[in-house]
């Protein structure tokens, strides 16, 4: 081993760039001066790890020998690489301020982009905050984007897909979705937990209109955004089918990297009154001996500010793929959740003063 | 292995209350042995911090592994464009030359009997400033 340390340590001279946070931002750094003491040079063999906090287990653990002196090699290694990356960051920055064309100029950000990402990634300080302080990533740090967007591309993004097209949600409502921000749904009564895409809400839990989360991985500070809230499932006697009903909408929501919250109790001033929603908060009272009813959240990407005209919003049935077409709105993430009639939906009916629900056959195979 | 007899029995093994007999213990011990679970790499019960400290002692070797090829790799596409129009060229000036330069030298080889086969190559291939004895007594 020493004599693959000595045939390296050749290659690489001493560094310490991601130590000095005079430039770069403290959230890339750890905060707890032990972990980080243990991360850098090695578990104390008297202390034992920070990160186990049991006793005995503790005592128990024994480090890997011989890991300080190529962790420093590495260390060093990796600093000098990322040292040559600021120097290139430098180099585009430069370019951008002189350059006019915005072609150009977006591609060299999105250039810069990968370059901070690389910059950082490997840094091991990140690379624990990362992987386990989820709570403490800075999302104005694009390497911090980057791991919550691979985290988020090998579950979430994955299970929302399978969720919409399995219960057909795509093509139902939007034609597909190529899905780019991360949403999550909280409802006031589910217990302050995050909803799981498709699972069946009580209809007390979904009396409130629900707060959201908007995660974009790229670089925003003012990005404006479209909520909606759709049911394509409300049944229509007349011609034996079903029609879409526009349960909520919101538009013109601010989210920015780091202020990704959709708190709409926030957005109204002292009476009540707001100019984000286009139609009141409609919750979901399904029909009494009816297969269940999907709710999807569309959430679209805004280029400017939009007025909607509200001609249609009550009309029975609500076409979204023209909505936001005529708005020109592209949906870049989404959720959804079902309801099915249960015993608190007259309730619900009774506090938003609904007309009183209908009864159908139950259907029989 | 029929007629084994599987029954469990409570607490710990011992030779009163043990259902089978010593050669299927036996056998049965053997059979663990070269089981799949044994084969299977323990996995490595390692603490957050020397995680994160392994991570980046590979993540820093590959790296450098991939600088090295990579420069290794632009090097022989140097050296593949050089000759390439060195070849042009040489078409250019006599296609003689060039033609034996790109005849296909399939079945040539070295001739075996230039040296005499041996286990392990010598230290001093040939003498290269050999001066037979002789000669030198005559001057």
């Amino acid at each position: 081993m020493s004599a693959i340390i000595r045939r390296y340590s050749t290659v690489v001279t001493k560094a310490d760039l991601w130590a000095d946070f005079s430039k770069r931002s403290a959230s890339l750094g750890l905060k707890d001066a032990q972990l980080k003491e243990a991360l850098l040079k090695g578990v104390a063999a008297t202390d034992g790890p920070v990160s186990i906090t049991d006793k005995a287990a503790k005592m128990r653990y024994a480090s890997t020998p011989g890991m300080q002196p190529l962790f420093e090699t590495a260390h060093t290694y990796l600093q000098q690489r990322a040292q040559r990356t600021y120097a290139a960051i430098e180099r585009i920055e430069r370019q951008i301020s002189e350059t006019t064309d915005a072609q150009v100029k977006a591609n060299l950000l999105a250039q810069k982009n990968k370059m901070a990402v690389s910059a950082e990634q490997h840094n091991p300080e990140v690379k624990y905050t990362a992987e386990y302080l989820p709570e403490n990533l800075d999302m104005s740090q694009a390497a911090f984007r980057h791991y919550a967007e691979q985290k988020w591309n090998n579950y979430g993004k994955m299970l929302l897909m399978e969720r919409l097209e399995t219960m057909s949600v795509i093509p139902d409502t939007m034609p597909t979705l190529n899905p780019e921000v991360d949403v999550t749904m909280e409802f006031p009564c589910s217990g302050a937990s995050a909803v799981v895409p498709g699972a069946f809400l009580h209809s007390s839990t979904t009396m409130k209109p629900p707060t959201f989360t908007i995660q974009e991985f790229k670089e925003t500070d003012n990005q404006l955004y479209t909520i909606l809230i759709v049911n394509p499932d409300t049944p229509n006697v007349e011609t034996n089918g079903f029609n879409t009903t526009l349960h909520w909408g919101l538009t013109n929501v601010l989210v920015s990297n780091t202020d990704i919250k959709v708190d709409f109790s926030k957005m109204c001033d002292a009476f009540g009154n707001n100019k984000h929603e286009i139609c009141p908060y409609l919750p979901p009272v399904p029909e009494k001996n009816l297969p269940y009813q999907r709710f999807a959240v569309w959430v679209f990407r805004q280029e400017a500010a939009v007025a909607v005209k509200s001609a249609r919003l009550n009309n029975p049935d609500f076409d979204i793929r023209e909505f936001a077409q005529t708005h020109g709105l592209t949906a870049v993430g989404a959720h959804m959740w079902r309801s099915k009639w249960d015993r608190s939906v007259s309730a619900v009916r009774e506090f938003y003063n609904l007309p009183k629900g209908r009864i159908f056959h139950p259907h029989r195979l | 292995m029929t007629g084994v007899n599987f029954q469990f029995t409570r607490g710990k093994r011992n030779k009163a209350n043990r259902t089978r007999s010593p050669a299927t213990e036996r056998v049965l011990t053997q059979l663990k042995m070269i089981s799949q679970r044994r084969k299977q790499p323990k996995l490595l019960q390692v603490c957050q911090e020397d995680h994160i400290r392994h991570e980046t002692i590979t993540t820093a070797f590959k790296l450098y592994r991939q600088e090295i090829n990579a420069n290794r790799a632009k090097l022989l596409l140097k050296q593949y464009e050089s000759i390439k129009y060195a070849m042009e060229d040489l078409e250019q000036i006599n296609s003689y030359l060039f033609h034996e330069a790109n005849t296909n030298q399939k079945g040539k080889r070295f001739d075996l009997e230039m040296r005499i086969p041996t286990e392990y190559p010598p230290n001093q291939i040939w003498l290269h400033d050999y001066t037979p004895a002789e000669v030198a007594e005559k001057k």
